[in-house]
């Protein structure tokens, strides 16, 4: 799947010109991980998106500007909601969330 | 400059010990309406809680590690921890556990000395002789004086010791595979909860 490929070469690099972060990614991982590096996350990441069957569901924004989906995955042995934009035609990736879940489910499990 | 709260954790790692707010530089991103994070910023917010938590900030432990002259790989050592260990803490990829910090801490501010931790690490036996005529008691801020600093005749005995190692390292990541899998959508509800 190209978002898989794509999202996992650029987590990969650890570039933070290609790894963007938004403000609320940021408090809200610190909130929830605060003993955590963010370094951290973003290997977890990859440790879930490459594994053997990384399930999902896509996410619709109000700005279409990338592909966005959002997943359930274990990061300290705690089952965490991640939610990762591709953008700027797969050149960049853009993280929205790492954080204790809010919700039960998914969107597109409802 | 936009304001931002970094969490101090707790002692024990695991709740707020207290919300310390700094202004950091970030990005208006007009596209997605948010704003982004900037390198500058994401490292005033992992300074602030190193300092916080009484651990040197990366930039400090960089500044430590040119002063004695050691390589990434040679800090590793003399600290007894993975190869890459060293190397994350400094570009403030990764924070040190509390512990490692605070002996790293206790370096820095000659609390233990450096010619404890390089023979506890196996690697005193490689110094030049001049370096190992400095006394066993000698703070790490006394190196700082001399004016050619030990920086390539320090040669650690990887080979010949077993190290404690006190943080494992995660294994080399596999090559990039293809995905030429199931989609992304959830199976089942099952597999997605699981």
């Amino acid at each position: 799947m190209r978002w898989l490929e794509q999202v996992c070469r650029i987590i990969a690099t650890g570039d933070l010109r290609l790894i963007q972060r938004t403000k609320d990614f940021s408090k809200e991982f610190q909130k929830g991980f605060p003993n955590d590096s963010e370094g951290e996350v973003e290997d977890a990441f990859l440790d879930f998106l490459e594994s053997e069957n990384p399930v999902g569901c896509p996410v619709t924004m109000d700005y279409p500007t990338g592909d966005t989906w959002e997943f359930f995955f274990l990061f300290k042995g705690r089952k965490t909601y991640g939610k990762i934009m591709l953008r700027e035609g797969g050149r960049k990736v853009l993280l929205f969330s790492a954080h204790p879940p809010e919700k039960k489910r998914l969107r597109c499990e409802l | 400059m936009q304001p931002f709260e970094v969490s101090v954790p707790e002692v024990s790692g695991e709740g707020i010990e207290r919300l310390i707010t700094i202004q950091i530089p970030m990005e208006w991103d007009a596209e997605i309406g948010e704003w982004l994070m900037t390198e500058e910023g994401s490292r005033l917010v992992e300074e602030t809680k190193c300092r916080a938590m009484g651990l040197l900030t990366p930039g400090e432990m960089k500044t430590l590690r040119e002063r004695l002259g050691f390589s990434q790989k040679q800090m590793g050592e003399l600290f007894q921890v993975g190869a890459k260990s060293w190397t994350r803490w400094e570009t403030g990829r990764y924070r040190p556990m509390r512990v490692i910090g605070l002996l790293i801490r206790a370096l820095h501010d000659g609390a233990v000395s450096l010619d404890y931790l390089l023979e506890r690490a196996g690697m005193k036996e490689a110094l030049s002789p001049w370096m190992k005529a400095i006394p066993a008691s000698t703070p790490v801020v006394g190196y700082f004086n001399f004016s050619s600093p030990p920086a390539r005749s320090v040669q650690p005995q990887s080979e010949s010791r077993s190290p404690i190692r006190w943080s494992k390292m995660r294994p080399s990541r596999p090559a990039m595979r293809s995905f030429p899998r199931r989609s992304l959508l959830p199976q089942t509800k099952e597999a997605t909860e699981a």
